[in-house]
């Protein structure tokens, strides 16, 4: 099973939203749902001697999905083909159980169709590889990446491949979710933050 | 037709000086500079009950009024939205103290009056034009006979510039000395303040009067 | 209810400092029926069908080269007829390049262009939030006449004939009682909609009065004294400048200095990626701003100055190098006008001649057309005062000193950069140190990095905004001259393109449009007095020729250039055609020095953009018309506008010549989509100017009629030869049904030029620069010039004071502060206000675009903890600000990324404020607008630019306002609904 992601590199992102706003468009989303959110992390520090990063967070693809595990209709399933997790609107009966279960609350409930949504990394613009996700397409900082970690000639590999180890993140994993989503921060710039 | 709400629209449970009020009237007349003077001699007309009709027959009639692009009942409701007329239920118009105390406020003849204390020096050049003005007048007429004065210092402390006629033109019509009617047209009112500024000073009146009748 | 994992996640989140700027996930989910509001709900539009059809569907292509897509199966037995289009935004002046689909003619999707050179597919979202705009129940699609009061929100749709016969009615009537000054128009927008149609608006009327929040305020400063310094472009980091950066191709910038730009925020789509490439390729770069931005945070070395610190900070700078040798000085020596001798009198460089009667230029032109002046230096090779010839470096008959004084027949006479050295010879490193805030070492690491590195400067329009405009473009281009970072690889100040190689004496005219050949009016910098007035008279024959007097024509124009008002005492607002603004309010209010009866307002919202509003609302009313144009209706045109006419939407609007370049590819704009009646701003404003002839009974009636087609034209296909041409197509309107097809591309290597002053010219010399002295001129000797006379803009007429006194503008980068107490305890006004921009918005803006107010839905004011705390106030309360003009509120971000005694806010106004649906209606505009604390009273003396930052002001915990909207599901009313419009034909398409 592939491992697609994304892999998000802070030092180029600026924080600008074009992410957000690529994907409600793409997904015709109402306002006050979202499936990606860009958070400031910081500044930290006494003025001048700060630092902080943007960090933008969707839904990480975790191998150990809470959200999975919770469903109890199956409408949050892993699809074998993509690795992805996505959620079968059809089967969704609306209880909200995997919105709590998510530990990093990317899960929106959308009240007028009474189902759990999320970001789907686009599989109808990536499934057969010809195009990214939206906000990867659209990032002006360049920052966004989307491919499958294991293959080493994938959009994610290349750019994580240029980075030391120091400079890789991932979100926490209180319960051993295994996000995929890696994050690049380098230190010159500014120290990974952990957020729990 | 709607209610318009303004920022201004008082509130029923705790009413407006007449002060307030009638600041509120003023600031709608002077809301645009071409309707001044058209709401000005409305709110004057109105000083006597007036059928709504009577009101935009006579409005009609003013030169101001040839170019508007607003129609006299959108005019007429203004001045009723800002509590200057009062519209009643048969359709009569009737100026409110509010509306009387702004058209006290401009009264021609005091503007006038004014107008030329507040700056001795442009006093030849005012009279000059108006006296002109007898006849209908288009700009360059003006103009050129302004070039036999002096630059007059502006009342722009920003600018360096002298004041051009535009500027002596437009306080003439503001204080309604002056109305333009297809041409600078001196108002009966101009008329009245020039030949009692003559009667007042016989002996130089009479010298600029003759002047201009030989001109 | 226990904390969850995720609720915890979110609380650490806000407890180190993290903030969310979007709605946590559960809350405020938007239901379209539960909040619905004076607008119906849509009926399901074609492309809320488009998540639902992809869940079901493969993935269709999207990005390609032919301009028909083949819809996948599924969607192809639907009858939906899918197209691509390929234009670029117009959303700001950067012009992304993008791909926009329609399904059944109605825009559903925009996505960038891969192939953008710089952008890579990049767009930001005020690009795709113009799928909301252009549908959004707020887009005009007929011209609309006032009912009722100025300050309501009344108005009846009318037809063009009808709008443009009123508009020209009031115009002609304005100019037939008090001639053609008394017609302002209102410029602005720079990005939105250009100022090239303003301009020749002016022009063809002969209507002094010109106001832009910008200008004077933004930009004009840059274009001046790249000109005045360079012959060209000049540093900063919008407008196709700076682009050596970002030369991935020959990288050889090691380092460069971003003072007070933003460049992630006002070049979103583009600059964010180009910028990260270049750190990536080790370039190094130096940040100045007060505040921790996006790029001080990615930052080699953040100097954080106090605000409006930086002629301070440019003077250490150039103590540093000066003293240190740290400048080129071969360049200096024969590259600069550094080493001339100055008149101490008339404070312009001596020429040969006034020296030596006998002198004999070797450079001059036989020909008497071309200018190459010998100026006076002090030789080191003689120990004495020499004329100082142009010539190759190597064949200089003497070697100047560059810093030095000497005595020219009786009169002690500094070379210019001794001027510049002595008003700099203070600033040690200690007491810049002092001045600015940053401790010496920091600005000692700064200034080697940049001094001893392949750098540049490149600058924000920060100070552009402020009385030190002129200091600070003056002192960042020197700084760059001085070090010799000038034309060659690796330096901030280039030129692009093979046009910028000259096989003449390179010349310029300070605008490209024809005001000399045609009125004869202006100099040519780089041509002899006697060709410059050769070509002066040629102009007055051509009129003479065409049955108009010649020289009364030309005495025309000349004296409604000079009618400007403020070009008096700040003589290069001419350069944009300009006027000082306090004047023209206080104009407005005594009806003097001319009366102004009529307002053309051209832009978007100037009581969002410019000080003194309630001043300016007062001054408006005195004004019997106000024509507005826009897409939508802003706070202008509630306030003051009695006729409001449609502009069209970038996706509505075609065009070929302004805001279409990013980079090296100029774009096609193409018409993808056409509603109502929204017309095209260049067609509109020539319409109305013929429109006004007719009223006035003949074109000779105003100054110039024709002379707006230098930038304006009557109707589409009047100019779609001259866009065929410029793009090399046969017939535009079958090229741009392939746009993508036709984008002029410059080849890399063709872009990047570099020491065209080495080329050698007709005249055997090397070609130079198009400055008065063929050199760089970091004296800035046209400064000097302007102050006296107004040179160029009237030659050969003269602006002087009555007395044919001169003004006496500086030449060089003196220290400089803010007027209002920016060095002294002010307790009434204790905090420094600052400003900056949001990749969200541009100037006024997109504040009807939902997806981006449910994100930013009011303007921040960025507080130091420190002070919050102090003040009571915690992270999102409101506050309220104040300074000496005037008060607001915003609402409190709490950030260590701000100094403590400064607060940072943005421009801002609310359109929902005149929503049919208020209680509290208003023009939107006073409950959180910052520049209502704004001054202009205080000016730059050069440029007249306000100060829309850099002054003093107080704060203390305030309540909401009332009439605005926070919450997502407020904006409701500003989603689209005209996407179930058909698309209609544009209206003044055919000659």
């Amino acid at each position: 099973m592939p491992k697609n992601c994304l892999v998000v590199n802070l030092d180029r992102c600026t924080g600008c939203d074009s992410c957000i706003v690529s994907c409600k468009f793409e997904h015709d989303l109402p306002l006050g749902i979202f499936y990606n959110r860009v958070m400031q992390v910081g500044p930290t520090g006494t003025y001048p001697n700060i630092e902080r990063y943007n960090l933008p967070v969707q839904c990480q693809q975790c191998e150990n999905a809470n959200c999975v595990r919770v469903c109890p209709t199956g409408a949050s399933y892993r699809d074998p083909k993509t690795g992805t997790v996505q959620i079968d609107k059809s089967k969704c009966i609306g209880c909200q159980y995997c919105l709590y279960a998510c530990p990093y609350g990317v899960r929106s409930f959308d009240e007028a169709e009474g189902v759990a949504k999320k970001c789907t990394l686009c599989q109808h613009l990536t499934a057969d590889g010809s195009s990214k996700p939206a906000c990867v397409h659209n990032c002006p900082g360049g920052a966004r990446f989307y491919g499958d970690l294991d293959d080493p000639d994938s959009d994610v590999s290349r750019e994580l491949a240029k980075y030391d180890a120091s400079c890789i993140h991932m979100l926490p994993e209180p319960q051993n979710e295994h996000p995929l989503t890696r994050y690049i921060l380098s230190p010159a710039y500014a120290s990974w933050k952990e957020l729990v | 037709m709607t209610t318009t709400r303004t920022p201004e629209t008082a509130d029923p449970t705790n009413p407006a000086s007449l002060e307030d009020r009638t600041e509120r009237a003023w600031k709608t007349v002077h809301r645009r500079g071409s309707f001044i003077h058209i709401m000005r001699k409305t709110l004057e007309h109105c000083r006597t009950q007036r059928a709504f009709s009577d009101m935009e027959r006579e409005m009609a009639t003013y030169p101001e009024f040839r170019y508007s692009d607003q129609s006299q009942a959108s005019i007429i409701r203004m001045l009723v939205n800002a509590g200057a007329l009062e519209c009643g239920k048969d359709r009569t118009l009737r100026t409110t103290d509010a509306g009387a105390g702004a058209a006290d406020r401009m009264r021609p003849s005091e503007q006038l009056r004014a107008l030329f204390d507040e700056d001795p020096e442009r006093q030849g050049a005012y009279t000059t034009i108006m006296e002109l003005c007898r006849t209908p007048r288009e700009y360059p007429d003006v103009e050129e006979a302004m070039r036999a004065f002096p630059s007059f210092t502006s009342h722009n402390e920003l600018s360096g510039l002298p004041a051009f006629p535009s500027a002596l033109l437009a306080k003439l019509e503001a204080a309604y000395g002056l109305v333009w009617d297809e041409g600078w047209t001196l108002t009966p009112e101009g008329a009245a303040f020039l030949n009692e500024r003559t009667a007042r000073t016989p002996r130089e009146g009479a010298d600029e009067t003759e002047e201009r009748r030989t001109a | 209810m226990t904390k969850t994992n995720a609720t915890r996640a979110r609380d650490a989140a806000s407890a180190q400092g993290a903030r969310k700027r979007t709605a946590p996930a559960q809350a405020n989910a938007a239901s379209a029926q539960g909040n619905a509001s004076a607008h119906d709900a849509p009926e399901q539009p074609a492309y809320r069908n488009l998540a639902d059809i992809a869940d079901a569907t493969q993935a269709w292509e999207l990005s390609g080269p032919a301009a028909l897509r083949d819809a996948d199966e599924a969607y192809a037995s639907s009858g939906t007829d899918v197209r691509m289009h390929h234009t670029c935004c117009h959303n700001c002046y950067n012009c992304c390049p993008v791909w926009v689909r329609t399904e059944d003619g109605v825009a559903v999707k925009i996505e960038g262009d891969l192939d953008g050179t710089l952008s890579k597919g990049a767009i930001c979202t005020k690009c795709l939030n113009q799928l909301h705009l252009v549908y959004s129940p707020r887009h005009v699609l007929h011209p609309m006449k006032r009912v009722g009061e100025r300050g309501t929100n009344e108005w009846e749709a009318i037809s063009w004939d009808e709008a443009l016969d009123l508009a020209a009615t009031q115009m002609a009537l304005a100019i037939r009682k008090y001639g053609p000054y008394s017609i302002m128009v209102g410029a602005g927008g720079g990005g939105t909609y250009g100022n090239v149609f303003q301009r020749v608006t002016q022009d063809a009327l002969g209507a002094p009065v010109c106001i832009s929040a910008g200008g004077c305020q933004c930009y004009l400063p840059a274009d001046c004294a790249g000109q005045w310094m360079h012959g060209g472009s000049n540093n900063r980091h919008e407008g196709n400048n700076a682009r050596e950066m970002w030369n991935a191709w020959h990288p050889t910038m090691e380092c460069v200095v971003l003072w007070g730009a933003q460049t992630s925020a006002s070049g979103a789509g583009y600059a964010a990626r180009a910028n990260a490439d270049m750190r990536e390729r080790g370039v190094k770069t130096i940040v100045v701003d007060p505040y921790l931005t996006e790029e001080a945070a990615k930052a080699d070395i953040w100097l954080p100055v106090r605000p409006m610190s930086d002629i301070a900070m440019l003077l250490g700078w150039f103590h540093y190098i000066i003293a240190n040798k740290l400048y080129d000085e071969q360049f200096c020596k024969y590259w600069t006008n550094y080493p001339f001798l100055i008149d101490p009198d008339t404070r312009l460089p001596l020429k040969a001649e006034e020296v030596w009667p006998d002198y004999v230029n070797p450079a001059a032109d036989p020909n008497d057309v071309y200018d190459t002046p010998a100026y006076v230096c002090f030789d080191a090779r003689t120990n004495s005062v020499q004329p100082f010839p142009f010539s190759l470096p190597k064949d200089s008959p003497v070697d100047p000193v560059v810093f030095c004084e000497a005595e020219v027949n009786g009169r002690l006479c500094k070379t210019g950069g001794q001027i510049q050295w002595e008003a700099c010879q203070e600033w040690t490193l200690e007491k810049t140190a002092q001045v600015t805030w940053v401790d010496a070492d920091t600005i000692e690491r700064a200034v080697k990095l940049y001094a001893t590195t392949l750098s540049g400067i490149g600058t924000g329009q920060f100070a552009d905004m402020s009385e030190l405009s002129s200091n600070f473009i003056f002192g960042t281009m020197a700084l760059d001259i001085l070090c010799g970072k000038v034309d060659k690889p690796g330096v901030v100040l280039t030129e692009q393109k093979p046009a910028s190689r000259h096989t003449t004496r390179p010349t310029l005219f300070w605008c490209d449009r024809p005001y000399q050949e045609t009125f004869g009016v202006g100099w040519t910098v780089g041509l002899t007095e006697n060709e410059n007035l050769r070509r002066s008279q040629a102009a007055v024959e051509r009129l003479n020729e065409q049955g108009v007097d010649g020289l009364a024509k030309q005495r025309q124009f000349v004296d409604y250039q000079m009618a400007r008002l403020g070009s008096d005492k700040h003589k290069a607002v001419h350069q944009w055609q300009l006027n000082e603004l306090a004047p023209v309010r206080r104009a407005l209010k005594t009806g003097e020095p001319y009366k102004i009866a009529v307002r053309w307002e051209q832009s978007g919202n100037k009581y969002c953009v410019m000080g003194h509003g309630e001043e300016w609302n007062e001054a408006y009313a005195t004004l019997d018309y106000c024509i507005h144009q826009q897409p939508h209706m802003t706070s202008t045109t509630i306030e003051d506008a009695d006729l409001f006419l449609p502009l069209q939407e970038w996706l509505e609007f075609e065009h070929g010549t302004e805001t279409v370049t990013q980079f090296n590819q100029t774009f096609m704009r193409k018409q993808i989509v056409h509603l109502g009646e929204t017309a095209d701003p260049f067609i509109v404003v020539t319409q109305l100017v013929d429109k006004v002839c007719e009223k006035l009974g003949g074109s000779d009636k105003i100054l110039y009629r024709d002379f707006q087609f230098n930038g304006t034209y009557r109707t589409k296909e009047d100019i779609y030869p001259v866009w065929a041409k410029l793009f090399g197509v046969d017939d535009w309107e079958q090229a741009v049904k392939h746009s993508e097809d036709h984008t002029l591309t410059v080849p890399i290597d063709e872009l990047y030029q570099f020491y065209q002053y080495l080329d050698i010219a007709d005249d055997g010399l090397p070609a130079g620069f198009a400055t008065l002295s063929r050199k760089c001129e970091p004296y800035v000797t046209m400064a000097v010039m302007n102050g006296h006379t107004g040179f160029p803009y009237h030659f050969p007429y003269e602006q002087t004071g009555p007395n044919g006194e001169w003004l006496e503008y500086d030449a060089v980068c003196t220290y400089k502060e803010q007027s209002e107490n920016m060095l002294q305890d002010d307790p009434d006004y204790p905090f420094y206000l600052t400003t900056g921009r949001i990749a969200h918005y541009h100037h006024s803006t997109l504040r009807n675009a939902p997806y981006s107010r449910e994100l930013i839905p009011v303007p921040d004011v960025r507080l130091n903890p420190r002070d919050a705390r102090e003040l009571g106030v915690a992270h999102g309360d409101w506050v309220e600000l104040s300074s000496r003009r005037g008060r607001t509120r915003g609402r409190a971000y709490l950030t260590e990324g701000v100094r403590p005694g400064v607060v940072m806010m943005e421009r801002f106004y609310f359109p929902e404020s005149y929503d049919k649906t208020q209680k509290n209606f208003s023009g939107g505009w006073r409950q959180c607008n910052v520049n209502l604390m704004a001054r202009d009273d205080v000016v730059n003396p050069t440029f007249a630019s306000a100060s829309w930052r850099g002054y003093r002001v107080n704060v203390r915990k305030a309540e909401k306002p009332e009439g605005i909207w926070t919450e997502p599901h407020e904006f409701e009313p500003f989603m689209p609904t005209l996407h179930t419009q058909d698309n209609t034909q544009e209206v003044f398409r055919h000659a």
